[in-house]
């Protein structure tokens, strides 16, 4: 149903100069780059510049509006989570000298290093301090989708790439953007056979936000999507029974998940829902700078000053 | 079961701190100047938080625009068949607008000629579109002035209040009782259901427990914790010890305070609203 359309974008998904390319026709303005430099020759005759030497030089491209969200974060949550997540204990211990070792190789010199083990656990993770120069703050968002069908038939990640692409507006250094990955598929680390899963399989789609686009995807979703849900009661908080030093809350990262009727409350899908051949549920991850002790418990008050509600069951 | 313990053990050791602190002060701090200090005093700083985002400067706003054509330049083009269905009215509104926006940036050579087939499009429900100082208007017809809690909606505003004996604004504050932390003095005595500010008519919350700064004078000490109120507002009772209440933003604060020979009070207390402190000339 939607596979032309995804071809068609998959090839023509290059970047032309404004230049040249507005001064294509618009019939022939979406077909495949092959064409479009072909058909740039009259601009290109008429230009001073020698034909071949001419490339595109590197342009930064700056913010283009104020994220409202962004703006709530620096200008309010960002000071009551310092106060919030201040710790006078940790403030007043004076810090650990940490017992670096020179490398001893050429191999280990430009390399992480292995966590010290103690016996046969690694060391605990260690406490983000919190001062003036370092408030919690969102690093990134991930979305996440297994599609289980793609075991079978790999072309059915193909409505997840889109349904990504559309709620992130992400594409690999789009826009001239460097640093963005765009929809990344994923493929299966291990092999389940209970599954009929071999490693090497594409099984699912991830995009990673950063900056002012992560802010604008947790607008839409709290704007437009959680408003919407029905009978939801805000994500579940994990059982007062977890560990405090579980792997899990030693590390800043609020995760939880969404399914498939979801994401068509998002405005992006929402407007051509019937393009998708079916929708896919979803998590995010909203990834923070906290790390080691309550880090788990400070990374959601973070999250929930974006209006995200949390309830305990 | 697993509850009692706890809630056992608490009471049992602030009591415990308490009689340690009253014993070492009555032993250790006896030869200075006075045994009996004054007692601690909890302020509050109340703000509201900004409603709006701030409005863009000239030179934000020309940027912006900039940068969204350099990157409407870059990016490659929609796939209209695929978000679109053909010859719909989504995609001939697109159709148009995005050779509007291509006239604007690139010019009408570089442009082109208009998209064929766009034919007629109906217009667009209007909104009505409120001004970005719909309440500063609304508060000045209804004579609300200073007491209006949508006072500069692109700023913090905090809570003053006037004392009745000198005509002085001041932080609401509260006497800190023995056995007493500060937020529980602050929750009781402020904005609790029977506090100064009247907490009924007020929603409102602290931040954190921790104190955000103190003030010294002489041996007096006021810590200040913060809170911010979401609606409503304080009301004063008759038999209270404040006239008025103002919402103020930082600069109305400052002036304030200057005016009425508090300078010393604002030095110690703006480094809690993002103030650094003045360099020491050189001499």
């Amino acid at each position: 149903m939607s596979a032309t359309p995804l071809r068609s974008l998959a090839s023509s998904a290059s970047r032309i100069p404004a230049l040249r390319r507005a001064s294509i026709p618009p019939s022939s303005r979406y077909a495949s780059s092959s064409s479009s430099s072909k058909s740039s020759k009259p601009s290109t005759q008429t230009s001073p510049l020698p034909k071949d030497d001419w490339t595109l030089p590197h342009i930064h491209v700056g913010p283009t509006h104020a994220s409202r969200y962004s703006q709530h974060y620096h200008n309010t949550l960002s000071s009551d989570l310092m106060y919030m997540t201040y710790s006078h204990r940790l403030a007043q211990k004076p810090p650990k000298p940490e017992s670096v070792q020179p490398p001893q190789t050429a191999y280990e010199a430009n390399r992480p290093r292995p966590p010290i083990m103690r016996g046969n656990r690694a060391l605990r993770t260690k406490t983000t301090q919190i001062d003036v120069d370092n408030v919690p703050k969102l690093e990134s968002v991930i979305i996440h989708t297994m599609v289980k069908e793609a075991i079978a038939n790999k072309s059915t990640l193909l409505s997840a790439i889109m349904a990504l692409r559309a709620i992130s507006g992400e594409t690999p250094n789009g826009g001239g953007k460097k640093g963005s990955s765009g929809v990344e598929v994923i493929v299966a680390k291990k092999s389940a056979a209970a599954w009929k899963l071999r490693a090497g399989m594409p099984v699912s789609v991830k995009v990673e936000l950063k900056g002012d686009a992560m802010y604008d995807f947790i607008q839409s979703l709290v704007d437009f999507v959680l408003p919407r849900l029905r009978d939801f009661p805000g994500i579940p908080l994990p059982p007062s029974s977890t560990p405090k030093n579980s792997p899990a809350s030693l590390t800043g990262i609020v995760s939880f998940g969404f399914n498939p009727t979801t994401m068509s409350f998002f405005p992006q899908i929402e407007s051509n829902t019937d393009a998708y051949p079916r929708l896919h549920g979803f998590h995010v991850y909203f990834k923070t700078s906290l790390r080691g002790e309550n880090a788990h418990e400070h990374a959601r008050t973070l999250v929930s000053g974006f209006r995200i509600p949390f309830h305990r069951r | 079961m697993s509850i009692a313990p706890r809630s056992l053990i608490r009471p049992s050791s602030s009591f415990r701190r308490a009689a340690l602190q009253r014993f070492s002060s009555s032993s250790s701090s006896s030869p200075s100047s006075s045994s009996n200090p004054p007692p601690l005093i909890a302020s509050l700083l109340l703000s509201r938080a900004p409603l709006l985002t701030p409005t863009p400067t000239e030179l934000e706003k020309t940027y912006y625009d900039y940068s969204r054509s350099i990157k409407h330049s870059l990016s490659s083009p929609l796939p209209t068949e695929f978000y679109f269905k053909s010859g719909s009215l989504p995609l001939r509104r697109y159709l148009k607008a995005e050779h509007e926006y291509e006239t604007e940036i690139y010019g009408e050579r570089l442009a082109g000629g208009k998209p064929d087939n766009i034919g007629d499009i109906p217009p667009e429900t209007e909104y009505e579109i409120l001004p970005r100082n719909h309440w500063e208007e609304k508060d000045e017809k209804e004579g609300k002035g200073e007491k209006s809690l949508e006072r500069y909606p692109e700023e913090e505003v905090y809570c003053l209040l006037q004392s009745k004996d000198k005509k002085k604004w001041v932080f609401p504050s509260t006497t800190v009782e023995r056995l007493q932390s500060l937020d529980e003095a602050i929750n009781d005595n402020i904005i609790g259901p029977n506090g100064q500010l009247d907490g009924k008519g007020m929603d409102s919350w602290l931040v954190t427990r921790k104190p955000v700064g103190v003030v010294r004078e002489g041996e007096q000490r006021t810590f200040f914790l913060r809170g911010h109120i979401l609606a409503g507002q304080p009301t004063l009772t008759s038999s209270s010890i404040y006239t008025s209440h103002a919402w103020l933003n930082v600069r109305e604060i400052e002036d304030r305070l200057r005016k009425q020979g508090d300078e010393k009070i604002w030095e110690s207390v703006k480094g809690m609203f993002g103030i650094p402190e003045q360099e020491v000339e050189e001499s």
